[in-house]
């Protein structure tokens, strides 16, 4: 199976979990942003480019979801997953405990711009702090059950990642 | 020269699609149908797994409620007990009122209750974590539903349809800050736009004279008119008059209908097809 069609199993999949049980499940009012954590994810690993797109087709998809206009999460979703991808490239060290935090601060931070993008364009009617309150809480939520989801966005994307190479010199 | 790093590969990538992105938006903010068209269709095909899922987790869901409010639902219980106390030494009262009630509904000649109406179930809140002051119901277009019809409870006026795809539809409350509604005040006949003020009140800002009389608890209907929103419907009553206003005068409505903890509500069907 190639990367596209194992990211497009994925990207199915988080929206049917978006869809169900993720909306169901609510802590505090609030949700597991499902769609943006795949994002990150794909960023994280993928790369910039390939977290760029499946971004913004994930985006499309919670546009669908939650009745948004076409565009309005892509402009927060794509920018995003560059940003993880640009900052895993300066990660000097690789502890779980950074990748958890990080994790949440992308998905707050990823949150709570969808949600001002919303507020401008006049699609959300939230209060600010009750904005800032869901969009931490998201990330944290959404940080606890990123485990499983990391796994499997690693596994769509494990044909595209180049093994170890092993330098030989050539023998005289 | 260095071949450019993924970073730079991606920028124009992220350019175009960001250019996408605000193409679609410009797009549909401007009413592009086959747009709106497609989203509904999503919404569609996945709506029937929503429903498999809803059902199949319903045990469940229950249990995580529980647990996730069982401090809500402590205090609920709480103010409960204290409305019953309350309610078992108000009945005489509260008998008064049915009577006053009944005559007020009897002046005014309310056809509220012989409206055609379509009973749905909540089902929750939409998909989304910014979306306050809305719930979902599981009736859709299927059912005979559109967007903008009034949705009530037994007790008046809860909000209008917002998003309406096949078996699915989402309500807008009557709380909402993008809701508003034309009312009439019973008492004192002026008419106005009462509007959602993101809190559990609405408020009558335009059209009530500065110098009417209105009482505190004056009984607030739906004005009807050019509106989608049949008239005479209950919205609730005024708890702030605003009588000493110089300038502009803001209403205060407590709303007849409890928007928490909704189960059911009713879908009033067009005036057309009421007519």
């Amino acid at each position: 199976m190639t990367t596209r069609i194992r990211s497009f199993v994925v990207l199915v999949t988080a929206v049917l979990l978006q869809a169900t049980v993720f909306s169901e499940f609510r802590f505090s009012g609030t949700s597991v942003e499902v769609l943006l954590l795949v994002t990150i994810l794909a960023g994280y690993h993928g790369g910039p480019e390939h977290g760029a797109i499946f971004g913004f087709f994930a985006s499309l998809f919670q546009d669908a979801l939650t009745g948004a206009p076409f565009g309005l999460h892509a402009m927060v979703y794509s920018p995003l997953a560059v940003g993880v991808s640009s900052v895993e490239d300066r990660l000097v060290e690789s502890r779980p405990i950074i990748y958890g935090f990080g994790l949440v601060v992308a998905v707050t931070l990823g949150a709570s711009l969808a949600g001002f993008t919303g507020l401008l364009f006049g699609q959300t009617a939230i209060e600010n702090g009750l904005l800032i309150k869901r969009s931490v809480i998201a990330g944290l939520v959404s940080a606890a059950v990123a485990s499983p989801i990391n796994k499997v966005i690693q596994w769509s994307l494990s044909m595209s990642i180049p093994g170890a190479v092993e330098l030989r010199i050539p023998e005289k | 020269m260095a071949a450019p790093g993924p970073a730079e590969r991606s920028r124009p990538t992220l350019l175009i699609l960001l250019a996408a992105a605000l193409t679609l938006l410009t797009l549909q903010v401007r009413g592009a149908e086959p747009l709106d068209a497609f989203q509904q269709g999503i919404r569609d095909i996945i709506g029937p797994v929503r429903t498999v899922v809803d059902k199949a987790t319903d045990p469940i869901q229950s249990v995580w409620s529980g647990i996730v409010h069982y401090g809500e639902l402590e205090e609920e219980n709480e103010r409960l007990a204290k409305e019953l106390a309350e309610v078992r030494g108000e009945v005489l009262s509260e008998e008064a009122d049915r009577e006053l009630l009944e005559r007020l509904l009897g002046e005014i000649d309310v056809p509220y209750a012989d409206l055609e109406t379509v009973v749905a179930r909540i089902l929750g809140t939409p998909p989304g974590n910014f979306g306050s002051h809305l719930v979902e119901i599981d009736k859709g277009s299927d059912d005979g539903l559109s967007d903008g019809m009034a949705v009530v409870t037994g007790a008046g006026l809860v909000g209008r349809l917002e998003q309406v795809d096949r078996q699915r539809s989402v309500v807008i409350l009557a709380t909402h800050p993008d809701f508003s509604v034309g009312v009439r005040l019973v008492e004192s006949q002026d008419e106005g736009l009462a509007v959602g003020t993101g809190s559990d009140e609405m408020r009558l800002e335009d059209g009530v004279r500065l110098d009417a009389v209105i009482a505190e608890d004056e009984v607030v209907i739906t004005s009807g008119g050019r509106s989608r929103f049949p008239a005479d419907i209950p919205v609730g009553k005024v708890t702030d008059p605003d009588n000493f206003a110089e300038y502009e005068r803001t209403i205060k409505i407590e709303l007849a209908a409890s928007l928490e903890n909704l189960s059911f509500v009713n879908v009033v069907m067009d005036l057309e097809e009421n007519s």
